[in-house]
């Protein structure tokens, strides 16, 4: 094969090459994933009603969100997320004696906006999460201590 | 350049240098290479969404992440190539390709295939229309994150390769 037959063979192989390329098509794309931090919850002040002298009629003690008697907590998360924070139960009984308390009507303050809402800040905090609630006592309660407990929860918009 | 525009001219300028006979031998083959680069031209791709997983918490243990070619957040593909051929479809890497944030690190286990394509393990197959049209390729996969994530964005970016299949 002389010089010429020879750059022949070559071009036809580069060409068939080429050409062998071009059934192919490649397109970059991204993947992704996002990862928060996980939140943390430390409470720093437990609900709170104080004391009440027992009655012959129903009372209802309201402890406010600003109130000393608000639970409180600090909270740590993803910096600049925002974040839904409740009280799981609808209510809590309290009983002691033969006597039932109910707590309910949760309200939500400090760092929370009244409906639970908030962000936290650029380094990641969320300090003075407020919960108030209402006590119905019924009339003629036993007297005694009456505690339970409750659940806040916070989770990521 | 493309292949299909290299082909005349260099057998143009071939056939320049050589004799008659040489030159027939080299226009005859220059019209085979030509023919199926213009046969087989290579498909248009379009990326019509990336993969973007949905966020999750950093845990204590390591977690498995699933994203379903039929989920929001699964990566979306347009071709267009030859009429009614079939196509193969895969991602590259093939598997335990990294996401990156920073120095820490997660790793795509599996790609999933869905939409207009047939899931066959490590691909895919397709069919483009009769106007060479083969949308909404859909691509899901399978993320393992380590114990204790790093919070934050990982990523990398993929490649989607068609083929034509037969």
């Amino acid at each position: 094969m002389n010089l010429l037959g020879k750059t022949t063979s070559l071009f036809a192989a580069l060409l068939m090459l080429t050409g062998a390329a071009a059934f192919a098509s490649d397109e970059p794309f991204a993947a992704s994933i996002t990862v928060y931090s996980p939140i943390v919850v430390t409470e720093t002040a437990p609900m709170s009603f104080g004391l009440v002298t027992a009655s012959p009629a129903t009372q209802v003690v309201v402890v406010n969100s600003a109130d000393a008697g608000a639970a409180a907590f600090d909270i740590a998360g993803q910096s600049g997320l925002a974040v839904t924070a409740t009280v799981v139960e609808p209510s809590l009984a309290l009983v002691s004696g033969g006597t039932t308390i109910t707590v309910s009507n949760f309200t939500y303050g400090g760092a929370l906006t009244g409906t639970g809402t908030a962000s936290f800040s650029n380094q990641g905090a969320l300090n003075n999460a407020r919960v108030g609630a209402s006590a119905n006592i019924p009339a003629n309660p036993a007297a005694g201590a009456y505690a339970g407990t409750l659940t806040f929860r916070v989770v990521y918009q | 350049m493309k292949t299909s525009n290299l082909v005349p001219m260099t057998c143009w300028w071939l056939r320049l240098l050589s004799d008659q006979g040489t030159g027939i031998r080299f226009f005859l083959a220059c019209l085979f290479l030509l023919t199926p680069n213009l046969y087989l031209s290579a498909q248009t791709i379009s990326e019509e969404s990336p993969l973007t997983f949905s966020p999750v918490l950093s845990q204590q243990k390591p977690q498995t992440v699933t994203l379903s070619p039929s989920d929001s957040g699964a990566a979306v593909f347009d071709v267009l190539g030859i009429p009614n051929r079939r196509v193969k479809v895969k991602v590259s890497p093939k598997k335990h390709a990294t996401l990156r944030n920073g120095r820490s690190k997660a790793k795509i286990t599996d790609y999933s295939f869905g939409g207009s394509v047939v899931d066959r393990g490590d691909y895919a197959i397709g069919t483009l229309d009769n106007s060479g049209r083969l949308n909404n390729i859909r691509v899901g996969a399978t993320l393992r994150m380590p114990a204790q994530a790093r919070s934050g964005r990982y990523s990398r970016i993929l490649i989607l390769q068609v083929d034509y299949k037969d």
